[in-house]
């Protein structure tokens, strides 16, 4: 694996008034690693990765997104990145269709790739006929897998996903899998929120759980085994590292 | 169903006790708003009231029927506020799901929500109601029993008309798909809403004021001594405060047992209606047909304008914003008749009104900024992640905003002040003048209701009204009231100067040259400031 840093974190720290959600995390994620966070709910996943992707501030810390400082450099890191949010809310009055168009705009895709790749992400993910409904009357998979095919059709070096699978019927969930996969293999790092623990298991380079702001351990799934018991799944891991923390 | 009035308590004590400072001071501040519009609402009804019943002979008599007037359109406001108001807690109540799965009758669950209802549809229009009934009260020379009986006397005449609105909701609700609900209620609402306004104005007041449309004076007074509207509980409530005013127990008992059945009535028909309809107006299961738009085209587009189309497509999809557009359709719409109804026959009067036109526009330019370019920011609300995540500089998403915000508040303004310009004909100079300055006011106006959408966003919001009627509403309201009479005094000296016969081109020039630079300074302020603002948003 390529050994170049594509997200690096130091001492983040991020306060909502008196109330610490982050707190004092360091860690770093190799270029084409998938990189899992895992933590119970309110440890402080989604925020992490609202700060690595520039919707919030860090209130101390330094992070930097392909070498580029997030707080100084935001408008240059957006173009190589992709972000899917744990609640897939996106216009719900423009079309599929439209919303794709929007993102190949915003992202400058050229036309003659879009032209390629919207109408093949739709086959996919199974939404070429429903790509000229609004949004509106999609249910949540739905419009998580047109979130995805968003991301997907802008290439970024690096993708964030809050909860990717939540939604997803199973046949998308292992097509999502296996992309994700077949990315990181050609280089694209992925940094990954997610319930999941099989999937975190099965897919990830390297595993950190999260609770209470805090980083409780941080290594690739044989290592965390190996601090509880070499039978163990990650479920049992997770437990164990997470049981009594808060 | 006395458990769940239990809940409602609570959950209101709860969220009290649990006010911030700068919460608790927000309240404060709205309830002394609150109260001055109630003084206010005393104070014109008291003057309108006691000027009227002081016209020979047909005073008493118009005292009446403003009076039924304005009872018919309570009991239409509260209808219309019941229909939504009911419609949103009855069928999209978030906690509606919970309700269900406890075990209660259905039957009760209904009736606690539509009690609910007529509370939050009829309080207001309450509060706007007794200020006017304490003023006729005064005019009258009322006693004490005229307070206590007419606020009794409200219940079954509010309660009407908020069961009538409920009970519209649920026949809408068994008959149309649930997904295109919300949109038929809202629109229906504001069509509802557009012809009471346009009605009243095109129709009563001019009829009032003047008995030129009459042959003869009896047939005038005959006109206003009869019923508006006889059938419905606002007449009885009229006929019952009528007769308390003098004292007639025979009329007071009469029209209160019609309050009262016809209240009883409703009660009944909506429990009527509930027990065959309202299970399957909660069905999920309802055919939906979805909207679908065929056009797939691939040309290309900058950042910019995509977000620009996207604003566009969002709007006019958006059944929501239709009905702002027809409230503000008919508001140009009145605004337009009553200027064609103006003659001015001296300068003076051409002198006063080119000047309180210009600010009757600008008024106009408030209003329709804060329904429609206000609220921007607010509901961009869930999808901040993906405008902040684009590759998009914040400074030109906020613009493209701006833009989008700014067009129809100018548009509108601009056409508003050349029509009844040329309607009052109003002489070149001042005509130009007053339309250049329209530009910057109106750039100005719309500028600040963006900027102060991103300085006071709500993102808790269930229609946009809520968010029209939040502080940064009525924030926006002030500067651009403030906004209004800066320019208002700048204007006046050349108009005034004009209409005395003392023109000179360099003089209007220099005033120009000022408005643009008062606007183009507080525009420069308010950008900056909602900027920065918007910068700082986190979602």
């Amino acid at each position: 694996m390529d050994e170049v840093i594509s997200i690096e974190v130091k001492n983040l720290v991020k306060k909502y008034g008196d109330f610490e959600a982050v707190k004092d995390i360091s860690f770093d994620v190799k270029k084409g690693e998938i990189f899992a966070f895992l933590g119970p709910n309110g440890a402080g996943k989604t925020t992490t990765v609202k700060i690595l992707t520039g919707l919030l501030k860090p209130s101390s810390g330094e992070v930097s997104v392909l070498g580029m400082n997030v707080s100084r450099d935001i408008d240059k890191i957006k173009s190589k990145i992709g972000f899917v949010p744990d609640q897939p809310y996106v216009y719900p009055y423009l079309t599929a269709f439209e919303y794709m168009r929007m993102i190949g705009d915003v992202y400058k895709v050229p036309v003659e790739k879009q032209q390629k790749m919207i109408p093949e992400m739709f086959e996919m993910f199974e939404l070429d006929g429903r790509s000229s409904e609004i949004i509106d009357s999609f249910s949540h998979g739905m419009k998580q897998k047109l979130v995805i095919s968003g991301v997907l059709l802008h290439a970024p070096e690096i993708m964030f996903l809050d909860e990717p699978l939540v939604g997803l019927d199973p046949r998308s969930a292992k097509l999502v899998k296996d992309i994700f996969a077949k990315l990181a293999r050609n280089g694209t790092t992925i940094f990954m929120c997610t319930h999941v623990l099989d999937i975190a298991q099965k897919l990830s380079d390297r595993i950190c759980i999260i609770n209470g702001g805090k980083i409780l351990a941080l290594d690739t799934f044989e290592n965390l085994q190996k601090r509880v018991d070499s039978q163990s799944d990650l479920e049992s891991v997770y437990l164990d590292i997470t049981e009594g923390v808060s | 169903m006395l458990y769940l009035f239990k809940i409602s308590f609570l959950s209101l004590k709860n969220k009290i006790s649990s006010l911030k400072f700068s919460e608790d001071l927000k309240a404060a501040f709205f309830i002394f708003i609150g109260i001055n519009l109630v003084l206010i609402i005393y104070a014109a009804s008291y003057s309108l009231l006691k000027y009227v019943n002081s016209v020979a002979v047909a005073g008493p008599l118009l005292v009446n029927k403003i009076t039924s007037l304005f009872f018919l359109a309570a009991f239409m406001m509260t209808a219309l506020s019941s229909v939504i108001v009911s419609f949103s807690s009855i069928y999209f109540g978030k906690d509606l799901k919970l309700l269900l799965s406890l075990p209660l009758k259905t039957g009760d669950i209904f009736s606690f929500k539509v009690l609910n209802a007529f509370f939050y549809a009829s309080w207001m229009v309450l509060a706007g109601l007794m200020p006017f009934l304490i003023a006729f009260a005064v005019v009258k020379g009322a006693g004490i029993w005229f307070y206590v009986c007419s606020l009794v006397f409200a219940v079954p005449f509010l309660a009407s008309a908020s069961f009538t609105g409920t009970a519209f909701s649920v026949v809408i609700m068994k008959f149309f798909p649930k997904a295109k609900i919300r949109n038929i209620i809202f629109v229906t609402g504001a069509v509802f809403f557009t012809a009471l306004i346009v009605v009243l104005r095109l129709t009563y007041s001019e009829k009032l004021i003047s008995t030129e449309g009459f042959a003869l004076l009896s047939q005038y007074l005959s006109y206003l001594d009869s019923p508006t509207a006889k059938f419905l509980p606002s007449w009885w409530y009229a006929g019952a405060i009528f007769g308390l005013a003098a004292e007639n127990l025979g009329k007071v008992l009469f029209y209160f047992f019609m309050l009262s059945v016809g209240a009883a009535f409703m009660w009944a028909g909506l429990k009527f209606l509930a027990k065959k309809y309202f299970v399957d107006g909660l069905d999920e299961g309802q055919a939906f047909a979805p909207s679908r738009i065929k056009k797939e085209n691939y040309g290309v587009s900058s950042a910019f304008s995509s977000l620009l189309k996207k604003d566009m497509k969002v709007f006019f999809r958006d059944s929501g914003q239709w009905s702002q557009v027809l409230i503000i359709a008919s508001i140009v719409l009145v605004y337009l008749f009553s200027m064609y109804k103006l003659s001015f026959e001296t300068i003076k009067m051409h002198n006063t009104m080119s000047l309180v036109n210009c600010a009757l526009v600008w008024f106009v330019a408030t209003a329709v900024a804060l329904r429609l370019s206000f609220p921007l920011i607010s509901l961009e609300g869930d999808s901040f992640w993906f405008l902040f995540t684009i590759p998009v500089k914040k400074f030109k998403i906020f613009t493209e905003k701006i833009l989008f915000g700014s067009f129809s508040v100018c548009v509108v303004s601009i056409v508003l002040i050349a029509v009844t310009n040329y309607m009052m004909s109003i002489s070149y100079p001042v005509f130009l003048i007053t339309v250049s300055a329209t530009v910057f006011v109106t750039a100005l106006i719309a500028c600040a209701s963006v900027s102060i959408g991103a300085i006071l966003p709500k993102f808790n919001y269930s229609s946009i009204p809520q968010i029209e009627s939040s502080l940064g509403g009525l924030i926006f309201m002030l500067f651009s009231f403030f906004v209004i009479i800066v320019n208002i005094l700048i204007l006046m000296q050349p108009v005034r100067l004009f209409y005395a016969g003392s023109y000179s081109q360099i003089l209007f020039v220099k005033y120009f040259i000022f408005i643009v630079l008062v606007n183009l300074c507080f525009l420069a302020v308010i950008f900056s400031i909602g900027y920065n603002a918007f910068k700082r948003i986190e979602k």
